[in-house]
């Protein structure tokens, strides 16, 4: 009775359904106007509320707030493998002005310690490094420890009995005790907590003796007389502890240690106006105001490289880190 | 009584037309993106994040915990009408709070996951005023042992929740540990049963996994015969759409239950709030007279770890205050929008910041009230959803799935494996194994195998650490003692049922062996 | 139990058996299924074993290694599979078959069951190929038309609405993130 009107009803919805779904698989993203995105996309290896989640979130917030952008741009967690997915998502993403990522040197360290990993830094065009957060060593307010000298004097007393906390053994401050070790010809226990509080605690309870970290896990213990910071691990002033002095000035001269960098990278083959449009970006944010006090704020140090210097430091660091996860038997299984 | 002066200097601070408005405004948005499963709190806050961060920080602060709780009650309504867990926190609201809707009491059970929760709260706001620092003592006291010993009394109430059929509920969580180690280890850093697969790397997603046992599994045990009516039998009358007083009275024990120890649990760092509700659950059905009727629409079985759930929110302040770390992901999402408008969270937080602390404790609980008055007449038209013809309801249910375990980290494995778990779940429903105790064993188990194993490097594989800790002592001794009590009782009760059954060899899963 | 009482009688009681059917199925108690769920999942047991063989059980003075739960996780569930298994054949034995024809329905219901999985997965690994709005449709299609034969106007409506619903909400109101097809990449 209804047949030929439905059958024709139906064909019609089922096309313009089939044209619409079309079309709008396409539209996921933002339009570009001359080589500049106007909403890029930016790929976090961490999951919401973490650490790179949080630093891209700040840094895009400060780009808003200095007029350096328009539009708000998303942030995309993509936590697979440790930064293995990030990295894969943003190889997929080749040729396209519209996606970079935020880095740290757990894209390095990821590759070198897990076989199977097909994917590389080196393959992903580095845009900018911003900066680097200076590593800490903290130790309980109420430890006999003053100096780095001292604990690694302890050590050598009792091998194998005193307790670094930490997160993940593939993590910068794990590599940066270890390090320590080989270089001081001691060894420590490392306890290994994946959540940052539990880290904390340990330290409080007495459980380690001590921890290394950045300054921003330490700032607050220190302020009510809980924890006591005694160096810091690179040759750098720490704007948050200005009195501390390095591991190298307290007389151990260990050599170059892991640094924990932060920094900006996009899809292999990204456009050439594109790589300019965000080297310039990132170049005014460091030079725009409001930045050092961001940077102060957080215990960072402002460290720029452009693109051209960027993809060397990376290089530089995925060597020596190579070479110190080769030494501690972590290397690609 | 300086804390008590703070709260209501909080409260008064948080009460403003335009903090109630927003917070309104919070619980509305939340629970719309909340329904989505895989959006639990943490990521509905994260995605709503840069809209929060335009209000100024007492307001934006409010809206988040309006999200919060709009995300949370969201996560419950799936759970309830469709058996998908909405987050992790909810996955147990499935146990008996589905079956409450198929028997047309889908109406009492969300009411009563929102009044347990309201009464948790208010409980949760009154421990945090007054108990906070004592708690925050005790918790930071809870070293590798104390939590080796806590997740040894979780997993003892894991194995006695599966006593029917016991050598399937062992195998149901033997299985649940067994695939949590999946993943890099992260004391050597070592793959474990990855086969070699860089998705795997990071272990299995918990939501495809729940998503995948509950709801695909429910939606393929139903898939068996032709949906030519509704399954779902949805009660006429407002009567009928919320909770009774026999509900209520029923419940005390179980929310008194889940509220203190909810709280405990969020006091933890790493607590976290599956374990709250989780636990909460089984020792919510082991303490009740009549434990058969779990998993079939016991309506405490609703409340208890609801009442978890809500306790723990406001405990997580804690570790928060002492440590400045968060208790869980949604905590962290929160401080990572206060340090976005560029405070420090910590112990300084407070003294420093008292205009942020203590309104932010306050709009917790405002958030909460809020949920109540909202949500709770909205009701009977969530339940209408279960009029729709199932044969429309269920591939919607299935693109749900999808596009919810695709949500949570862009990967289509995840999704891959919601898949095979639903198959997985739906050869459980057959087979009569009970999924529950692999969800509650993969939870579980990366912290208890973490906690054992940094216990032993502590005592440099000394065992006698887990009883020469006086708290860790405790609980290890209080989880004997109960194990021993539930099991000799169990096997008596067990003697009687089978020989009412004996005479009837053909009988189907009945002998459940209370 | 006085109220829930009340609300079970009557329509409630019909959805009720026809609910706990699936539930109870007769897989559930039948010796030789149960035999054979043991052995599969002994089998599953000693494939987890296998991977697992390469870890170290322990580490340095004897501390539980990597490999130390893993092992022994898959040893015990392939005990408990072959437990499983011997029980239920004891049973068996014990108390002969059940009475004839309880198997009668099971062999339909599994390919139903099967069929609409099987669409299901199809329906997921389309994502990446065609993206998710038109894989969806095929596989709404595929199980209203296909599985349920449902016929009509309602029938199409509703293919063509939940993805299409689907797709708006998530993707323009949350901005969530949707399987995108690798052929229909935008700019």
């Amino acid at each position: 009775m209804m047949d030929t009107p439905q059958i024709s009803r139906r064909t019609m919805l089922i096309g313009t359904a089939t044209v619409f779904a079309l079309a709008g698989c396409g539209l996921q993203r933002g339009g570009m106007s001359n080589g500049v995105p106007s909403r890029t996309q930016v790929v976090v290896h961490t999951g919401p509320g973490g650490g790179s989640d949080v630093f891209a979130r700040q840094v895009i917030k400060l780009m808003q707030t200095d007029k350096l952008i328009d539009e708000n741009w998303p942030v995309r967690n993509q936590t697979e493998g440790s930064s293995i997915g990030a990295m894969s998502y943003l190889r997929g993403r080749k040729g396209r002005a519209d996606t970079i990522a935020a880095v740290t040197p757990t894209w390095l360290v990821t590759p070198l310690t897990l076989s199977g990993s097909s994917v590389s830094i080196t393959e992903l065009q580095p845009i900018a490094a911003l900066l680097v957060e200076p590593q800490i060593v903290a130790v309980r307010a109420d430890s006999a420890y003053r100096t780095v000298a001292d604990f690694v004097e302890d050590a050598r007393k009792q091998p194998d009995h005193l307790v670094q906390v930490g997160g993940s053994i593939t993590a910068t401050d794990s590599l940066t005790g270890k390090a320590l070790q080989a270089k001081t010809d001691t060894q420590w226990k490392f306890l290994s907590f994946s959540d940052s509080g539990q880290r904390i605690a340990s330290l409080l309870r007495g459980d380690a003796q001590m921890m290394i970290g950045a300054s921003t896990d330490f700032v607050d213990q220190v302020k009510v007389g809980a924890i006591r910071v005694i160096a810091t691990v690179a040759d750098r002033k720490v704007a948050t502890f200005p009195e501390l002095t390095s591991i190298k000035a307290q007389g151990l001269d260990v050599g170059p240690l892991p640094e924990e960098f932060r920094g900006f990278v996009g899809p292999p083959e990204m456009p050439a106006e594109a790589l300019k449009y965000y080297q310039d970006t990132f170049q005014r944010l460091v030079t725009a105001p409001g930045w050092d006090d961001f940077v102060d704020e957080n215990g960072s140090v402002t460290n720029y490289l452009d693109a051209a210097k960027f993809g060397p430091f990376l290089k530089e660091q995925n060597d020596s880190l190579a070479v110190l996860i080769d030494s501690i038997g972590l290397a690609q299984q | 009584m300086d804390a008590v002066q703070n709260l209501l200097g909080g409260f008064a601070s948080a009460f403003t037309p335009m903090n109630l408005f927003w917070v309104a405004v919070g619980v509305v948005i939340g629970t719309l993106v909340g329904i989505l499963p895989g959006l639990g709190p943490p990521a509905t806050l994260a995605i709503l994040l840069p809209v929060t961060i335009s209000l100024p920080p007492t307001t934006g602060l409010i809206m988040m915990a309006g999200i919060y709780h709009g995300a949370k009650f969201a996560g419950a309504t799936t759970s309830i009408l469709l058996n998908i867990p909405g987050e992790t926190s909810s996955v147990v609201l499935c146990l008996d709070g589905h079956p409450l809707a198929l028997k047309g009491r889908a109406g009492p059970a969300m009411g009563m996951s929102a009044i347990a929760g309201f009464i948790a709260s208010t409980f949760g706001v009154i421990a945090l005023t007054f108990a906070a620092p004592f708690v925050a003592d005790l918790a930071l006291g809870f070293g590798p042992p104390e939590y080796a010993a806590l997740m040894a009394f979780g997993l003892l109430l894991v194995i006695l929740l599966a006593s029917e059929s016991p050598i399937k509920g062992f195998l149901s969580m033997c299985i649940g540990l067994l695939v949590s180690t999946i993943g890099i280890d992260i004391f050597t850093g070592q793959q474990r049963l990855t086969f070699g697969a860089p998705a795997l790397y990071d272990g299995i997603e918990f939501i495809a996994i729940s998503v995948g046992l509950f709801a695909v599994g429910e939606v393929l045990l139903n898939a068996e015969k032709k949906m030519d009516r509704p399954i779902f039998n949805v009660p006429k009358g407002i009567r009928n759409l919320l909770p009774t007083k026999a509900d209520l009275k029923q419940s005390r024990l179980a929310i008194a239950l889940g509220s203190v120890f909810g709280f405990f649990i969020g006091a933890l760092p790493g607590g976290g709030s599956t374990v709250a509700s989780f636990l909460s659950y089984a020792l919510v059905k082991k303490t009740s007279k009549t434990p058969e009727r779990f998993g079939k629409g016991a309506i405490e079985g609703v409340a208890g770890p609801e009442a978890a759930n809500n306790s723990e929110s406001s405990a997580a302040m804690i570790p928060l205050l002492s440590l400045g770390i968060p208790g869980t992901a949604s905590t962290a999402v929160m401080l990572a929008a206060l340090l976005l408008y560029g405070f420090q969270p910590g112990p300084l937080l407070f003294t420093d910041h008292p205009e942020i602390g203590w309104p932010v404790i306050a709009s917790l609980y405002i958030g909460n009230v809020m949920l109540l008055v909202l949500n709770l007449p909205m009701i009977p038209i969530w339940v209408r959803i279960l009029k729709i013809p199932y044969w429309a309801l269920y591939p919607a249910i299935l693109v749900l799935a999808v596009v919810g375990v695709y949500s949570v980290r862009s990967s289509m494995t995840d999704v891959y494996m919601m898949v095979g778990f639903g198959l997985l779940g739906y050869l459980f429903g057959k087979f009569g194994v009970p999924a529950a105790p692999l969800l509650m064993a993969f939870v579980l188990g990366p912290m208890a195998e973490n906690a054992v194993r940094q216990s032993l490097v502590l005592s440099d594989n000394n065992p006698l650490i887990f009883v020469e800790r006086p708290i860790s002592a405790t609980i290890f001794g209080a989880a004997v003692l109960i194990g021993l009590f539930l099991l000799v009782t169990s096997r008596r009760r067990r003697s009687v049922q089978s020989a009412v059954l004996a005479g009837q060899p053909a009988a189907l899963v009945e002998a459940k062996g209370e | 139990m006085t109220q829930t009482d009340s609300v079970n009688t009557g329509p409630t009681a019909a959805v009720e058996e026809s609910e706990s059917a699936p539930e109870h199925s007769v897989l559930s108690t039948s010796p030789v299924a149960q035999a054979g769920l043991g052995a599969v999942a002994a089998a599953f047991g000693v494939i987890a074993l296998i991977d697992a063989s390469g870890l170290d059980m322990f580490g340095k003075k004897g501390v539980p290694g990597p490999g130390f739960f893993p092992i022994s996780l898959s040893v015990a569930v392939i005990a408990l599979g072959l437990l499983l298994a011997a029980v239920s054949l004891l049973r068996g034995l014990r108390h002969g078959r059940g009475p004839a024809g309880q198997m009668h329905g099971v062999a339909a219901e599994l390919l139903r069951a099967a069929g609409v999985w099987l669409g299901f997965l199809i329906g997921v690994a389309l994502m990446p190929l065609i993206g998710f709005v038109p894989a969806t449709v095929v596989l709404i299609a595929y199980l209203v038309f296909g599985v349920e034969r449902i016929k009509g106007i309602k029938a199409v409506l509703v293919i063509i609405a939940v993805p299409l619903v689907a797709y708006a909400l998530f993707v323009f109101v949350l901005g969530v993130e949707l399987p995108t097809s690798t052929l229909f990449e935008g700019p």
